[in-house]
């Protein structure tokens, strides 16, 4: 339900309180370590996209810093995708110490040569009758809960997860229809930065800091003499929030009739259309799935989609971008970040889409630049509650499903 | 200067190929964010005129920068430079976005269609 004007998004979210927050889910060791070992050990993680491992022998490896896990994700002879402990059954070395690979038939341990097939078995022991009883069908490699919804695979380290993955998802598993297939990963980088995981989370999930963080300039006179004024941006108002029992999704509004650049100009010419650059006037159009502007929003741009515990989507038309957020420490995480693109055609439009990439990644850069600042500044001495407006709703219902996991597990009072 | 000579028709823009034919994502980032606001101006001020017609010779190629003859790549990654400079140029009048705590080194850049 869309919010009426001059209402507040809390009134259709009542449970949530309004009360302000505690600081210590991001600055407390002992927070880490609970959430650690009842929030990752027990959800649904993304480790990739099924594009990462195409053909029956692809495979890549998963380094999960805590808990500490090396998962080796690999798609079968059968072409089903499976995840293992990176971990020979015969003395527990490490398998595969190379990152990612593709067509191969199964692995060799490099210590022994015990060698595994695709699906995980365990296919060949050398001088085998050396040993006393060797059950080699219950020695295949230790298996990791995997499952693949819309193109992204997920593990669970929890060898018997609480809900299935359609569960977990809940009311978003339906709502994509295929939205994320057919486009192509553009741009990718990781890192490493010393702050809890949840900060960059948070500022992905609310847009009142646009106005600080993502300002437009002025510039020059000369150079607007050369280019013309920038287009202002108002202030953003999130126009749809929408919050799961697990899960929380806001929409960003954009302007679709600010003035084009040139270089904008020759972007349509190709046909490089991003809602991110140009947002969509008017109401929605039909071939959007409803998990996509879920609000019907006019003048939208793109949406994040905030999935629990650690990754977020920007979900725009012609792209959608993934964040996901690797804790390493209370106060050290690793970003995976990929940008996905409508496949291009020719050079041509390969050019043009360069500056969609430039501009979401100078974004990313904008968030980073006040994240880590922010975790040195967050001493339980300069403050121990933070508060949050109505805009920031988003980001209250993450610390209330993380909490609300952490102290009854995915089948309490969550799942109806 | 290169020894590579770019495209009949683009010799012009061949004072920039030293400093901006550059083969990556990475390069062009950081190619830009440590340029003096004179050269991206001069760069950006003398190639806007010419990147219609760079698009126009370069979209009779695939996608791939590696399936282009080495004048032609020389171009598509001049205009992959110029694309990298667009918006900061045109939106801000300025090499980088502010960005002091987080400077573009801290980026990892993972080939695509790897996992990280």
């Amino acid at each position: 339900m869309n919010q009426p004007a001059n209402e507040q998004w809390i009134r259709n979210y009542p449970d949530l309180g309004t009360e302000q927050l505690s600081i210590d889910a991001v600055t407390s060791p002992e927070f880490f370590e609970r959430e650690r070992d009842q929030v990752f050990r027990r959800s649904w993680l993304v480790v990739g996209r099924q594009e990462d491992v195409p053909v029956s022998g692809d495979w890549f490896l998963k380094e999960v810093p805590s808990p500490k896990a090396s998962v080796l994700v690999m798609r079968g002879g059968d072409g089903v995708v499976r995840a293992f402990y990176n971990t020979c059954k015969h003395r527990g070395s490490k398998l595969v110490h190379e990152d990612c690979g593709s067509g191969v038939k199964g692995f060799s341990c490099p210590l022994h040569g015990w060698v595994y097939d695709s699906s995980g078995n365990l296919a060949y022991v050398p001088d085998e009758n050396e040993f006393y009883q060797l059950d080699k069908p219950a020695l295949g490699l230790t298996k990791i809960n995997c499952e693949v919804w819309e193109g992204f695979i997920f593990i669970n380290l929890d060898p018997k997860p609480q809900l299935t993955l359609k569960e977990f998802l809940g009311e978003i598993h339906d709502s994509y229809n295929g939205y994320f297939e057919g486009l192509e990963e553009a741009s990718h980088y990781t890192v490493t930065a010393d702050i809890n995981w949840k900060l960059l989370f948070d500022v992905s999930v609310e847009a009142y800091h646009v106005f600080s963080i993502h300002p437009i300039h002025p510039v020059s006179d000369e150079t607007e003499k050369e280019v013309g004024k920038p287009p202002e941006i108002p202030e953003i108002k999130l126009p749809h929030i929408v919050l799961h029992e697990l899960h929380r999704l806001v929409t960003v509004p954009g302007n679709p009739f600010r003035p084009q650049s040139p270089v904008e100009q020759l972007m349509i010419k190709y046909g490089v259309v991003s809602s991110f650059t140009f947002p969509e006037p008017g109401e929605k159009p039909a071939d959007l799935p409803v998990g996509v502007n879920p609000g019907n929003v006019p003048a939208w741009s793109f949406d994040v989609l905030g999935m629990f515990p650690n990754s977020v989507v920007l979900t725009g038309r012609g792209i959608y971008v993934t964040i996901v957020m690797w804790p390493e420490a209370v106060d050290k995480t690793f970003f995976d970040i990929r940008i996905y693109m409508k496949p291009v055609k020719n050079m041509a439009e390969r050019i043009c889409r360069e500056a969609i990439v430039a501009m979401t990644r100078d974004v990313m850069r904008e968030d980073f630049d006040h994240v880590e600042p922010q975790q040195s500044a967050l001493s339980p001495d300069a403050i121990q509650y933070i508060q949050l407006s109505d805009q920031e709703l988003a980001v209250r219902h993450g610390y209330a499903a993380l909490r609300k996991v952490m102290s009854e597990g995915f089948r309490g009072e969550l799942v109806k | 200067m290169s020894m590579i000579n770019l495209p009949q028709g683009f010799e012009d823009l061949q004072r920039f190929v030293d400093k901006w034919s550059l083969a990556t994502e990475q390069e062009r980032m950081l190619m830009r964010v440590h340029s003096s606001m004179d050269d991206i101006s001069d760069f950006y001020k003398t190639l806007s005129p010419r990147i219609e017609q760079m698009l126009a010779h370069l979209e009779q190629f695939p996608a791939e920068l590696n399936a282009l003859p080495v004048a032609d790549q020389q171009l598509a990654t001049l205009a992959l430079s110029f694309m990298e400079c667009s918006r900061i140029f045109e939106m801000w009048g300025a090499q980088d976005v502010h960005c002091a705590n987080f400077p573009p080194e801290r980026l990892d850049f993972a080939p695509l269609g790897t996992p990280a």
